[in-house]
């Protein structure tokens, strides 16, 4: 696999969701995308992930171009390569949380045994090998998001795109999800694409997108990046390392 | 590329045990809108059986099976209608009630194929439970009201083969409908974009 595993280009011009953005992630990297509500942060993330395509420009994963895919081909590839984890958590209500770890397994054609065996290993990995019989409802929040981390990464991703992922939980716990994130994407050397409003998540971050209006408005290194809050408002530094530009 | 090649003819299928379970859980997770779904598949085949056990009685009775049968025929037909409708309602409910879940399977690497086979087996589920109930309900209802009528005597007269037709009609019918009626929304959902699905709201 190359180095420079993800390269993407795109616009939307529908509703004008994105206008045109040009990013670049590198495999392994951690990239927060950042910007208000309605900046178009889940279009993006629905695009990388294959679940829309854009309207025009493509997005390729691993040099490949998804939307010259066959839908067949990116269900596949959503399957194998993308995990995802949703503000909503997203789990299936009536399968327990082990079920719901080893529910991709079950698309992408793995044994009972093997399937079983990885939802316990990776249940254990986010702390909840006590919980594997619970169901969703009878978990908090933060397990729920657990179960949903570990549910994206049944399938060893190479990608995992998370969608506000503190987005409903309390201070605590949604740093706590921060630290996990990043601590498994090291152990699993797994390239994290997540989009938030949540200045926590900049912490944990190798480099973050400023998203507004549907564009990129720049691309920046955690180092460049102090956690206050004016930092967001003044826009003296951008990334001197930035591979991303904006652009109309 | 060969492992992507094999990793892509397994992904294809769905393990039938795995299907059956999911419907099961799924429900016993939504109780009560089982018992609505069962109940309403149970009331149509229940007059359907009803009326064709009332039929073959009625038939004994007269001994002039064939105008009394062309009489039932049609009733019959308006009953096979109702339960058409009926189950079919329920089925397109219960699936569009659960967009938002088809579209999280999708996202997880659902193929269309799995999530048909998912909705069928919970649908094949459904209508045997509502088929069996609602058959031998119709059969003891038709067989009470006309013995009542008509006395027992007749109603033992009928053999009990054709009682058993009866009851073998209505499960696979219920079945048939149940399985035909969510074919469609299973079928549509599937297809959609797991983004449309997942905003779907209802």
């Amino acid at each position: 696999m190359a180095d420079v595993a993800k390269q993407y280009a795109m616009g939307n011009e529908r509703i004008e969701a994105l206008r045109g953005i040009d990013l670049e992630v590198n495999r392994g990297e951690y990239i927060s995308i950042l910007g208000p509500s309605g900046s178009g942060k889940t279009t993006l993330l629905n695009l990388i992930g294959g679940l829309d395509l854009p309207t025009r420009g493509t997005v390729f994963i691993e040099n490949e171009d998804i939307s010259k895919m066959s839908q067949t081909g990116r269900t596949l590839m959503r399957c194998q390569k993308i995990g995802y984890i949703f503000q909503t958590f997203n789990l299936i209500d009536f399968l327990s949380a082990i079920d719901n770890v080893a529910l991709p397994m079950v698309f992408a054609g793995k044994s009972k045994r093997e399937r079983l065996e990885r939802a316990r290993e990776l249940l254990q990995l986010v702390d909840l090998g006590d919980r594997l019989n619970h169901k969703p409802t009878q978990l908090s929040g933060g397990q729920q998001q657990r179960v949903a981390i570990a549910r994206a990464l049944a399938n060893s991703p190479s990608i995992i795109l998370a969608d506000e992922p503190t987005g409903n939980l309390d201070l605590a716990t949604g740093l706590a999800m921060v630290q996990l994130l990043y601590r498994l994407r090291t152990e699993t050397d797994t390239t994290v694409i997540c989009a938030t409003h949540d200045l926590k998540m900049i912490a944990v971050s190798d480099r973050i997108a400023w998203l507004e209006d549907g564009m990129v408005q720049r691309v920046e290194d955690r180092q460049g990046v102090t956690l206050t809050a004016e930092e967001l408002q003044t826009t003296n530094q951008d990334g001197e390392r930035s591979n991303g530009t904006s652009e109309e | 590329m060969g492992q992507a090649k094999s990793d892509q003819v397994r992904a294809t299928t769905f393990p039938i045990t795995q299907a059956l379970r999911f419907g099961f859980e799924d429900m016993r997770a939504r109780g009560t809108r089982t018992r609505i779904t069962v109940l309403s598949i149970l009331l149509s085949v229940t007059f359907m059986v009803f009326l064709s056990t009332m039929a073959s009685i009625f038939a004994v009775m007269t001994g002039q099976a064939a105008t009394v049968q062309t009489h039932y025929f049609l009733l019959e037909i308006i009953a096979l209608l109702v339960c058409l409708v009926g189950v079919t309602n329920t089925m397109l409910m219960s699936v569009t009630e659960r967009f938002k879940e088809i579209g999280v399977m999708k996202c997880l690497g659902a193929r269309d194929r799995h999530v048909v086979v998912i909705f069928l087996f919970e649908a094949f589920i459904l209508g045997i439970l509502g088929g069996c109930g609602g058959a031998l309900a119709g059969l003891a209802a038709g067989a009470v009201a006309s013995g009542l009528q008509v006395g027992w005597a007749l109603v033992m007269q009928v053999p009990l083969q054709e009682y058993g037709r009866h009851v073998a009609t209505g499960v696979f019918t219920a079945i048939l409908l149940s399985v035909l009626g969510s074919l469609y929304p299973a079928y549509y959902v599937a297809r959609l974009r797991p983004v449309e699905a997942m905003r779907h709201e209802l």
